[in-house]
């Protein structure tokens, strides 16, 4: 092993751009290594408290914000109802208009059918 | 054990276990074939790394990080080190390869290899890699 390690020693010490490489990596590591020392220690688990069973809001932010909702759904509900009566207004069936326009054409031609039979004077 | 399990276990450490596996199987290689690294464009790394040393560190390298990465989570103290060992290793490693191609040009006498860009992002994914294990790592749960 150390006869390994003292060619390794003698391979970057023969050969400077090896040597540049390998110390260009020990470099960059050191901060890294530095920083995994001076990590936080790790919290154990269990250390922290368990939340409480209770909904625990604050109800500063909570009041507002469900008056805001209220206020919303009611917007909505009433957008909706509109748009549902223009909806039924589209799906209103063709012949009720067909209906129309026969009584209108009746009421037309029972018009020229009087006039028509009416005797000059 | 499906394909998805192992993607989930090792989420963005996925590299790692590429470079990993990377190790090992040239661990393999050199073990089965001493002289191809002498035979190959890798010739340099033989000035500063014999073939020994090399098979052994990768071989070490490899299964150290292998270990760790497996076990993910379950060993917060020593598990981000070994990673983080292993990256700084692999990233030396590469940057021997990446100097031993370009070492060549010179004696061959054609352009550089394109291997050279590859060995030097490699050795950047490293170096990376050893940031995640021991700068990211969030109060003991593996980055």
């Amino acid at each position: 092993m150390e006869k390994l390690l003292d060619r390794l020693w003698d391979g970057l010490a023969g050969n400077p751009l090896s040597t540049v490489a390998a110390l260009i990596i020990f470099l960059l590591a050191l901060p890294l290594i530095r920083a995994g020392i001076y990590r936080p220690p790790a919290a154990p688990p269990g250390s922290t408290p368990p939340p409480s069973p209770g909904t625990d809001v604050d109800p500063r932010w909570l009041i507002p914000n469900l008056m805001q909702m209220q206020s919303d759904v009611a917007e909505l509900r009433r957008e909706i109802g509109e748009l549902s009566a223009r909806l039924e207004q589209l799906r209103r069936p063709f012949w009720t208009l067909n209906a129309k326009v026969d009584a209108i054409a009746k009421l037309l031609r029972r018009r020229a059918a009087r006039l028509a039979g009416r005797k000059p004077d | 054990m499906t394909l998805r399990y192992l993607f989930e276990h090792f989420q963005n450490r996925l590299s790692e276990l590429a470079t990993t596996l990377m190790m090992l199987a040239l661990a393999v290689h050199i073990a089965i074939w001493p002289s191809s690294i002498g035979a190959s464009a890798f010739r340099g790394i033989l000035e500063v790394l014999p073939e020994t040393l090399l098979g052994l560190g990768f071989a070490l390298a490899g299964w150290m990080r292998l270990a760790a990465l497996i076990a993910n989570g379950a060993w917060p103290q020593v598990g981000p080190w070994l990673r983080a060992a292993g990256a700084v290793s692999g990233a030396f490693i590469w940057l021997q390869m990446c100097v031993a191609l370009y070492q060549l040009v010179p004696t061959v006498g054609t352009p550089p290899s394109p291997g050279i860009p590859v060995y030097f992002v490699l050795t950047l994914l490293e170096l990376a890699s050893a940031y995640r294990a021991l700068v990211m790592v969030d109060n003991g749960k593996a980055a």
